[in-house]
């Protein structure tokens, strides 16, 4: 399985059930569904300077990231903080690869 | 089968919804009925739900979420409220467990261990009659303090933080003066500004004079501020207030009339715009009568005097300090949570804390160090609170068949009220005794306002 450690955390994905199929699958495939609109939104409210929607966004992102095991994006968020500091280009780029990471370790353990 | 005792009802009170989904889903797997919210508003709607237990976000969407377990406790002080928090913060941890939290997790939930103690405290709650008005909050009156003592500091932390009034604290070495201090500067109305601590006697201040008020160098060509002016805003803590000398302690006593000051060798005046807590280790009152200390200063502080009562007078309080010391290291350890066995927190409580919450957190600190487990065992404590041959001078812990019936009763009555989180029919049960010889013992013992 070929996924760069620091993306997900497959200690708590494993921890969570059976990831093949069932309701644990799909809670974690939701949230990797719509982790780029998520981002797309964060980037709205940034433009738009609503710091406490943002704030707010931000914050459940970074929950929802904890507890779906992708550490990068959580990581990302926790360091980032919100308003300018965030660096969307950066953030986009490690949900790509994140989702990516999910979608390789599912074919994984399918296989 | 699954245990009946466990069925029931979870609030899970999350706004974000993957990580609801995920609560709720091992809810049901565990036999559990999830009971999902995404906001407070919704949370104090459905806590009139016949519920078991509560997990709690700390981040949510339309308020603070220590506020909303205050509330929510304030609803039904039985219900064993769980935390979980992205923020990894040693201070909100603490001050969630103080409100009346079970435990706390921090995000990604180990779930394994969020449901073995949800299961765990259920049993417990079932088990100890609920509804009942000796519920651990109920009796400590919403202070988190089991001791009378805890609950009259409470009081007077309330008072203090309500005004900007100069406050004196004293106790004894160790009973947590600067702390509390602390903690009125960070609930008080000068919160936003400045924390800042002279400590009379640290030979590294020099004069003290200086210290405080400044100086107005060579010609007032280089003057240089003293403490009160860099608390400016903020609050001054003059720690050891009995080691200040006559001369400064009358001169502090105009300072805190006048609310001015005049720096040495200037004549220049300047108003005090801080608010000024002094602390001190010896009875102040009776060195004021014997003319040791400035009486005019006692006055002036006398209206705000705060005593703090020493660990031993306030021992019911222990295992609530022990909960806080314990966070603290966990969270800045970055460890799972520990607990301590019910033998280990005998032995704590049988020992008199000549050293206050300061030996006390060090002794924690040590024993979380030691323990291998999540279980802080006897074994793992320091040596000389449970070895009688390791005791040294000062220390009292009480050993079988050398110490009065009446102090092994008071002690076994103490250490069961801790266990106990005050429940005197716990209690009883625990010391094989009728709830009515649980009364009379209080009642011997002075401890009948625990």
């Amino acid at each position: 399985m070929k996924t760069r450690p620091d993306l997900l955390d497959i200690d708590q994905l494993v921890s969570l059930g059976d990831l093949t199929g069932g309701d644990v699958y799909q809670i974690i495939d939701d949230f990797a569904s719509c982790l780029m609109d998520r981002v797309a939104g964060l980037r709205v409210l940034s433009g738009e300077r609503n710091m406490g929607e943002m704030r707010m966004a931000v914050h459940q992102l970074k929950g929802s990231a904890l507890s779906c095991g992708f550490l990068s994006v959580a990581s990302m968020l926790e360091q980032d903080g919100v308003g300018d500091a965030l660096d969307f280009s950066g953030l986009e780029a490690c949900a790509w690869e994140s989702i990516g990471a999910w979608k390789r370790f599912l074919s994984a353990i399918r296989y | 089968m699954m245990d009946k005792q466990l069925q029931g009802r979870i609030l899970i009170v999350e706004d974000d919804v993957s990580t609801r989904r995920i609560l709720s889903l091992f809810c049901s797997q565990q036999g559990f009925q999830p009971l999902e919210c995404s906001c407070s508003a919704d949370a104090l709607r459905l806590i009139k739900e016949p519920e078991v237990a509560v997990v709690l976000d700390l981040g949510l969407p339309d308020g603070d979420g220590v506020e909303l377990l205050r509330k929510l406790l304030q609803e039904k002080p039985w219900v064993p409220c769980f935390i979980l928090t992205a923020r990894d913060s040693a201070r909100v941890a603490v001050e969630c467990i103080k409100a009346g939290a079970r435990d706390y997790f921090t995000k990604p939930v180990d779930l394994a261990a969020l449901f073995s103690a949800i299961c765990d405290a259920v049993k417990r709650v079932n088990s100890a009659a609920p509804n009942t008005v000796d519920s651990p909050l109920a009796s400590s009156k919403d202070s988190g303090w089991l001791s009378k003592a805890g609950r009259e500091s409470h009081v007077s932390f309330l008072n203090a933080t309500a005004s900007d009034q100069p406050v004196l604290m004293t106790g004894e070495a160790g009973t947590g003066k600067v702390r509390f201090a602390r903690m009125i500067h960070e609930a008080g109305v000068n919160a936003q500004g400045p924390l800042r601590i002279l400590r009379i006697g640290d030979p590294g201040i020099g004069c003290v004079e200086a210290a405080l008020f400044g100086s107005a160098g060579g010609g007032g060509e280089n003057p240089v501020r003293g403490e009160l002016q860099r608390s400016a805003g903020g609050t001054l803590v003059i720690h050891g207030l009995e080691h200040l000398s006559q001369p400064l302690q009358s001169k502090l006593a105009e300072v805190l009339n006048s609310g001015q000051f005049q720096q040495p060798g200037s004549k220049m005046t300047f108003p005090v715009s801080c608010r000024i807590i002094c602390t001190a280790s010896a009875d102040l009152a009776a060195e004021a009568a014997v003319g040791r200390f400035s009486k005019k200063l006692w006055f002036s502080l006398k209206p705000m005097h705060i005593p703090l009562s020493p660990l031993r007078r306030r021992i019911e309080d222990l295992a609530v300090f022990c909960e806080q010391f314990i966070t603290s290291f966990c969270v800045a350890a970055k460890r799972p949570r520990l607990f301590i066995s019910a033998p280990a927190m005998e032995v704590l409580l049988q020992y008199d804390w000549p050293g206050n919450l300061d030996e006390l957190r060090h002794c924690i600190e040590a024993a979380c160090r030691n323990t291998e487990g999540p279980i802080i065992g006897t074994a793992d404590c320091p040596s000389y609170l449970w070895d009688p041959a390791k005791c040294g001078e000062g220390s009292s812990a009480l050993v079988v068949g050398s110490a009065r019936i009446d102090e092994l009763e008071r002690a076994s009555l103490v250490a069961a009220l801790a266990l106990c989180a005050g429940n005197r029919r716990l209690v009883a049960k625990r010391l094989g005794v009728s709830l009515r010889t649980v009364y009379n013992m209080l009642k011997r013992h002075h401890l009948a306002g625990e």
